[in-house]
Parts: C-alpha cells; structure tokens; sequence
C-alpha cells in the first residue's frame, strides 16, 4: 500500500501544472480561512468612499465598490462562499450521481431503461436554465443553490458511473463475488465502486471548478443568497459602472478565473497520476 | 461406484441477438461423481463455458434441471441458493480479471468466509494462511496486491479462493489456457493434488485434448451446444467414435513421433452459425463420412461400450 501512494505522489508531483493548481488553491483556501480574521465585520459594512481604486487609499488595498463596501472584504469572503457551495453541490452530485450510475448498471434491463430515461430528461434542459429555474422557484438561499447546482451536474456523472459499470461487471472477480454468494450491494461496494473510483473523483475535482461558475452566474442574475457576499455578486454590483471603475468587475472575475484555473489543473493532475493508461502521456 | 454429485438434464440456453437466436446450450445431460473428473472439450463457440456457468449459477437456463445432490438448483431464489453456493465454485480462464485489483490477496481470500459468517476475524486469517501454503503460496504475500504476482501466481490465488468454502465441485473454465506452457503443467499437478485430499470433483473445461488427457475419468465432447461424445477415459481415448472426436485427436500434437503437420489429417471448415434453426447432424459439412441420413436427421446419443455414448448415424446403438 505504501508503494502504491509513493508512486501516486511522485506522479502527481512530476506535473508541473498540477502542483501549481495546488498551490494556486492553497491560496484561495487561505483566503477564505481569512476572512473572519482580518475583516471581522463582514463584507456588508460601508467602509469609505465609494469607488476608490485599489492602493488609492492604503486602507483598502483592492479598492472599493459603489456602494463604499471594502472589495478586499467582499473577495476574501466570496472565497468562502464558492469553495461552499462548490464542495456542497459537487458532494451531493456526486452521491446521486454515482447512485443512479450504479444501480441503472448494475441490475441493467428496465432499472436501467427508466434510471437513464430519467437522467436523459435533465440532460435535455441546459444545465443554466434549470439551476435558474429551480433557484428562482424555491428562493435564493445557499441550500437551494446547492440543490440547484447538484441538481444539474449529476447527469454526466451517472453516465459515467453507469458506463463503468457496464465495462467492469463482466470481469471475472465480479462473477466469483456473485458465485460466492455476496449480495447486490456488497458487489456493488466492495468489487466496483473501489475500481470505478478513478473516473469518479477525477470527474468530482473538475466538477466543482463548474459548480463555482454557476453559483457566479447565479448571483451575476441576482439569484444568488443575498446574506451571502459572493463573487458572482460582486462582478453584478459592477456592472453599471464598468465603463469607468472596471476593477471592481475584473477582481472577482479574476478571482473565479483563478479558482477554476487551479481546480482545473489539480483535476487533470489527478487524472493522470490515477489513470495508469494516461501515465506516460 | 461413488455417489452422484450432480445430475444434469435438459439444460438448453438461447441468447437473443440482433441478428436472431443463438442457441448456445441444446440440450446437455451430464453426470458428475463424487471425487471424479469430467472434462468438456469443444472449439471455442461450442457452449462449454455457457454450460458450465450455467452449472455454477452463473447463467439462468432456459430450461432443463441442475440437480446437486438430489436437490434441484434451477429456479431457486438467490436465498434459497445461498446455502449451496459454497458446494459449486468455479476457478476462471484469466487471471488478470479474476481477481479483484484493488483488494489485496488477505482479503480476496477471506471474502468468501466473511459473506458466509464463518469463524471470527482470527480463525478466518489462519485459515487464509493454510490455505495459501496449500496452494503454494507464501502466507507473508498476504499483504499484496494481485497485480504483484505472476499469472501462474495469480491462477493460484483463484484457486484458493475457490477452495475457501470447502466446495465439493469445482467448475474449471479452461484454467490453464492463458498460462505459459512451463506454468500449466504445476497448475494441473496442483489440481490434481487438491482433488485426492479434499475429495473434490472437478468439471474441466478446455479445448485442449492433451490438457485433459492425464486428469479427466470421463470426457465429453461438445460441439456446436451439444455433447456429441462421452465415454470413461479407457474407452474414449482407445475407441473415439465420433468423426469430430477422432479428428480433435489427430490435431493433437504428439512429441517425439517426428509427425508433421501435413501428415495429420486436419479439421477443414468451421462451425456452422449457431444463429437460427437447423437441420440434421451438425456436423456433416465437415465430415469425412457423413452420408444420406446425416442431412435429415440429427443423430441422438447412443451406447458404443458401456458408459460411452456418441452421436454419430454411424455408431449402431
């Protein structure tokens, strides 16, 4: 086992880009660990003059908003807020995901006509249009987001769950688990789930990279938790005055950009550190 | 004569696929023994692992009956069939498949204790380490994965596996096939040995004929989902009566006799498809004697010496 994790780790390691994905994401958690440490009033608080520009006044490095709120305070915060909501709505994607997947692949037939029928049904709605719908349906708070984003990231998930099911399920072990009398569900925890793991997080890591953009273009809409400073928030609040204090637009778009970059790279590092086909690449 | 261990009868299984019907299994019937080996020869395509799945419970039959020690298997609940999944294990062609990769060889092995709540986690650990010896395996690898160990090493660890549950048949799906020649014969003399101490029967699937040769008691024949041959091994190697059985054995090659390939009298043509409906004996278009009866009507099992039947409009019964 230990040798397995070594070389796990040095092949993550070889990809320069991942480690960089790492760190860039070591800096946003930073960020928001932060948060409450150097801005205990919240990213609410009408802290100065509105729209001055970052390093104008030393007091608020980043600049402020129109409203006079510190941006530094909003980012930080936001930070917080996307790492949330990208690790709730991928955490609960991912369970419905990987159980629909399973069992449509598992027991095949009409289990897995109806399961796949219904996971077509949300494939077929774009993915914006009906987290827009569901939040707008149910209010805007942190928990419908998150139901709204798994909501419609789960679909690929089950097809891949499903898929590699469908591709381990005639490998022999498998048959000598059904030929030594392991219920359904022991197989299915103890023979596939362990080997279809590597697609499963692989998929995971780069879900939560798109969850934070939904939950951006959410608040962006104006759906986003109004007790919650989010950076989607942010780049809607400067959108009236783009044309002349763009910053206040740019640094939270950067800061998303920056989150997803990093997620992205740590996710394709993943993928080619688990997936011994891709090893050599 | 031993005790009947297993009493098959009728056992037929169609697949249903694009182009029409497969029939894989038409009709099997087959008798295993207390402590003897049956072997199930046939070209790839025959049925013979269909009907050995369909033996271990691996594959629902269409119809017939799988009778393991006078009780009926064929139709049991998954609970019901609990109970005698330990009797029947089955010991797999590849054994870069068969094994699971992610777990390691301690817990392959004690799986099938665990499912069937024998002993406690210290019994089941000192039976993995006997049984590992047993096989020719050191205990200390416990701890290791199965892509660490060589095929030969890995078809062993299947084996153990198999003989977890102290099984009384085990299904042998063409166990040496994917080995190296210099592996195969350690692996039969394994077998070989486990039968005479723990009293095992052995269904041996290969299609192989000089694999089979030193192990089984009795050989049957299969070709195209039917067995067209079955005898005891001194009247079936001694007197094959079927055409498709004398032409397997004359492909067979034989060290030492400075034969060559072109002397052999070699099997032209292939299977006809299993797909659809069929006429008469199915192996006429590739026979050396086939005449007028071949064509209309498939030719049923019939006695040439006791305890040896064939298909064959040739053998008077």
């Amino acid at each position: 086992m230990t040798d397995r994790r070594n070389s796990f780790l040095r092949r993550f390691l070889r990809h320069k880009a991942a480690v960089a994905g790492v760190l860039l994401l070591l800096v946003i958690v930073t960020m928001a660990a932060s948060a409450s440490i150097f801005y205990p009033q919240g990213p609410w608080k009408l802290a100065g003059r509105p729209l001055l520009w970052p390093v104008e006044n030393p007091k608020f490095p980043l600049g402020t908003d129109v409203l006079g709120r510190d941006l530094l305070a909003a980012l930080l915060y936001g930070a917080q807020v996307s790492l949330f909501i990208g690790l709730a709505a991928t955490l609960v994607a991912t369970v419905l995901g990987t159980f629909v997947g399973a069992t449509a692949g598992y027991f095949g037939g009409a289990v897995d006509r109806i399961m796949m029928g219904f996971t077509e049904v949300f494939q077929t709605v774009p993915p914006f249009v009906l987290a827009v719908v569901v939040v707008a349906a149910f209010g805007p708070t942190l928990g419908t987001i998150v139901i709204a984003i798994s909501l419609v990231s789960w679909p690929p998930l089950a097809r891949l769950v499903r898929a590699q099911f469908l591709q381990l399920m005639p490998r022999e072990f498998v048959q000598a688990a059904t030929l030594m009398g392991m219920s359904d569900l022991r197989i299915i925890l103890t023979q596939l789930l362990p080997n279809a793991m590597t697609p499963i997080v692989v998929s995971g890591s780069l879900m939560i990279a798109s969850a934070i953009l939904l939950e951006a273009g959410l608040s962006f809409l104006g759906l986003g938790d109004p007790n919650a400073m989010s950076w989607g928030y942010v780049i809607a609040s400067g959108r009236e005055v783009l044309r002349t204090d763009w910053y206040i637009t740019a640094l939270p778009g950067f800061a998303v950009l920056a989150a997803v970059l990093a997620i992205n790279l740590v996710g394709e590092g993943l993928n080619d550190a688990l997936n011994p086909r891709s090893r050599n690449r | 004569m031993n005790e009947v261990l297993l009493n098959v009868t009728g056992l037929r299984k169609s697949f249903r696929i694009n182009s029409g019907v497969l029939t894989a299994v038409a009709g099997a019937d087959l008798i295993i023994r207390r402590g003897e080996t049956v072997a199930l020869a046939g070209e790839s395509g025959c049925g013979k692992s269909t009907l050995g799945r369909m033996i271990a419970g691996l594959t629902p039959p269409d119809a017939g009956s799988v009778k393991l020690l006078g009780t009926e298997l064929i139709g049991l609940s998954h609970r019901a069939l609990r109970p005698w999944r330990p009797k029947v294990q089955m010991i797999f062609q590849d054994p870069f498949s068969s094994l699971n990769p992610r777990s390691t060889v301690a817990r392959i092995l004690e799986e099938p204790l665990i499912v069937h709540r024998r002993g406690d986690a210290r019994e089941r650990r000192a039976e993995v380490a006997r049984m590992m010896e047993r096989v020719g395996l050191r205990p200390e690898a416990a701890s290791r994965y199965p892509h660490e160990f060589s095929g030969g090493q890995r078809q062993r660890i299947g084996i153990a596996r198999a003989l977890m549950l102290r099984p009384e048949l085990i299904i042998c799906d063409e166990p040496v096939s994917a080995l190296d020649v210099s592996v195969r014969a350690q692996i039969l003399n394994l077998l070989a040995d486990l039968q005479q101490e723990m009293g095992l029967s052995y269904l041996f699937i290969s299609h192989d004929l000089s694999v089979v040769q030193h192990l089984a008691d009795r050989v049957a024949v299969m070709y195209l989902g039917k067995i067209v041959e079955l005898g005891g091994k001194d009247s079936f190697w001694a007197t094959p009566g079927h055409p498709y059985t004398q032409a397997l054995m004359a492909a067979r090659p034989l060290p030492g006799t400075g034969q060559r390939l072109r002397d052999k009298e070699i099997l032209e043509g292939e299977m006809p498809s299993p797909i659809g409906k069929r006429e008469g004996c199915d192996f006429r278009a590739r026979c050396r004697c086939a005449f007028a009866p071949c064509a209309s009507t498939g030719p049923e099992l019939r006695s040439r010496a006791p305890g040896h039947v064939v298909a064959c409009h040739l053998t008077q019964g």
